[in-house]
């Protein structure tokens, strides 16, 4: 047994408060021993996105029962854990805040080390609970609500570069918003996903963005979907202005084969480039199932990884799982009133 | 007993140690923006200070406001997870209560506490000379059926006081003393005030109404949160 697997394994408590998900996990090394999430994801339903002072009423709500969940499930004696890692950022800054306070005093009143770390750098990480250490360099491709990024990992606990972001909205974001012009509900990328299924994503012909040979220079790995999501509504007021009837399921299917083109795309130009060849995918677009077939599909002679949907969805074990890398490697953790940075930068890791 | 308070509901981050042998330790910093830097610092220097070891402290306090939102639940996340990890009881205090003891102590007379909201709002809440509340905590304006002398951190105010963490951990003992039980109903509605209906808010308020001192460790928010439900997701055009 290696250290990162073995009874010799750091156990990490990890905690992650970034946006709507209240999780806090525990792992030690490489295995997941609990995840325990509570989500704010319905009361935040009826107003069609995340509500910050909700999701941070809710996240204090939440903090003790998850702890006490994620303990018990764990089997563990908190006493026992050998260090803290909580998301410090990016994210909203309320929210983060109630993460970052309870993980300042657990690991103060347990007298442990404290990691406040990047929820980028935890999306990558996760996965090693589920494919073991990942080869490095990786290229990573984060997709959700909050984030599209392409990022190159020669050291998820070092150092992580950003390749490519989106220009404008999250790819989650744009699921959402053309989830409510279809009149699906929130969050978009699951009901859209589904409503996909049934569809022909050849039956309309959305715009790739950033995607012309133009744009291989400026823009080679980065992204843009609000013209997209502005495509689609153009398209139903223009359809709906003839009379013409609409499927719900080919517009659903022709826009997210749009999104999941020009990812999929974009993700495997920068490994040729780089002449990488492990792909990790994570963020809860990357619960998608059509991205999980194209990137299968194109991907060939690559190494993809991508974590099962919960796990790519913000979680407790993301953090603790990069909290478990970072103390098997011998980072130093966080300096007590380290606080919380809403844009904290991908290339910071432990702050 | 040991306890540990800590109150982060106004710009005044402050913590305390009361029941150790070096006596009582308080620590307090000024500034509103920085909550989440401050306290787990002044923590560990108070409990340095009284020489005190985080698995002797046997109750942790902490003031549930009312004040602004992001820095009170910076507060009460500490305290909560401080609790939950030495495994010993938590309780929550309404922040007025805190000031307005220490300023009936001192003034000798009964008192309007104001305390910062937001914008132009103040929470405020009137004590008889023995401290007692007699009415608020509620948000407004302006205060109403101001009581003696007006003491806070809101204009206009005769004299600017903040909570100390150190009057919180003796009214918290104070109350013990005089046989009220700790909150032991973890359980509160878990509704945070999007629905029709009475919320953990009204819920704490009404135990805040009826003289009920120790409170669960929870805000005291006096205030939905401030969310438009968009118009295509009204029913209407979709
Ligand atoms: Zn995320």
């Amino acid at each position: 047994m290696t250290r990162a697997s073995g009874a010799g394994a750091p156990l990490v408590l990890g905690i992650e408060t970034s946006c709507d998900e209240t999780g806090i996990a525990i792992v030690r090394g490489r295995t997941l021993l609990a995840d325990a999430i509570a989500s704010s994801v319905d009361e935040q339903a009826r107003f069609g996105g995340v509500v910050p002072e909700i999701a941070s009423r809710a996240h204090l709500e939440a903090l003790a029962p998850t702890l006490a969940r994620a303990t018990a499930e764990a089997g563990i004696h908190l006493a026992d854990v050998d260090a803290i890692a909580v998301t410090a950022g990016p994210g909203l800054v309320g929210a983060l805040l109630v993460g970052v306070s309870a993980a300042e005093s657990l690991a103060l009143a347990l007298g442990k080390p404290l990691y406040g770390v990047n929820h980028l750098a935890a999306h990558v990480a996760v996965d090693r609970l589920v494919h073991g250490d990942l080869p490095e360099p990786a290229i990573a491709l984060l997709v959700s609500g909050g984030h599209t990024s392409l990022l190159r990992v020669d050291d998820v606990t070092l150092e992580v570069t950003a390749l490519g972001s989106t220009l404008d909205d999250a790819a989650g974001e744009a699921f959402d918003k053309v989830a409510r012009v279809l009149g699906l509900p929130f969050p978009g990328g699951p009901h859209i996903d589904a409503a996909a299924g049934a569809g022909d994503a050849r039956a309309i012909d959305f715009p790739r963005a950033l995607s012309a040979h133009r744009d291989d220079e400026d823009h080679r790995y980065d992204f843009s979907f609000s013209g997209l999501k502005t495509a689609v509504v153009r398209w139903l007021e223009v359809q709906r202005r003839a009379g013409n009837p609409i499927s719900t399921a080919d517009v659903a299917a022709a826009f997210q084969e749009a999104v999941v083109d020009v990812l999929v795309s974009k993700a495997l130009r920068a490994c040729r480039d780089t002449g990488i060849s492990t792909l990790v995918v994570g963020g809860g677009v990357a619960a998608n199932s059509r991205l999980r077939v194209v990137l299968t599909e194109r991907a060939e002679g690559l190494d993809v990884r991508v974590p099962p949907p919960h796990l790519c969805t913000d979680n407790g074990a993301m953090v603790a799982a990069l909290g478990a890398a970072l103390v098997e490697r011998g980072r130093p953790p966080s300096a007590p009133g380290m606080g919380a940075d809403s844009s904290m930068p991908v290339d910071t890791i432990v702050v | 007993m040991l306890i540990l308070a800590i109150d982060t509901s106004t710009a005044a981050t402050s913590v305390a140690v009361l029941g150790a042998t070096a006596g009582p330790i308080l620590r307090t910093q000024i500034d509103g923006r920085r909550h989440a830097e401050v306290v787990a610092p002044l923590l560990r220097e108070a409990l340095r200070e009284a020489d005190v070891d985080p698995a002797d402290i046997g109750l942790v306090a902490c003031g549930v406001g009312p004040g602004p939102f992001t820095g009170l639940r910076v507060g009460i996340a500490t305290a909560i997870a401080f609790g939950f990890a030495r495994d010993v009881p938590v309780v929550g205090v309404c922040s007025l209560d805190v000031t307005a003891r220490a300023a009936v102590r001192d003034l000798g007379t009964s008192v309007t506490v104001l305390s910062r909201a937001r914008k132009s709002e103040v929470c405020w809440a009137s004590y008889d000379d023995r401290a007692m509340r007699i009415a608020g905590p509620i948000i407004r304006r302006e205060p109403v059926n101001i009581t003696g002398a007006c003491v806070g951190d809101a204009g206009p105010v005769d004299e600017v006081r903040y909570p100390s963490a150190l009057d919180l951990a003796e009214l918290v003992v104070e109350r013990m003393a005089l046989g009220e039980a700790l909150p032991d109903d973890f359980a509160l509605p878990e509704d945070t005030s999007t629905e029709a209906g009475q919320s953990s808010a009204t819920v704490l308020v009404d135990r805040v109404r009826a003289a009920r001192i120790l409170l669960p460790p929870r805000p005291i928010y006096l205030r939905r949160p401030d969310a438009v439900v968009p118009a295509s997701l009204t029913g209407g055009a979709a």
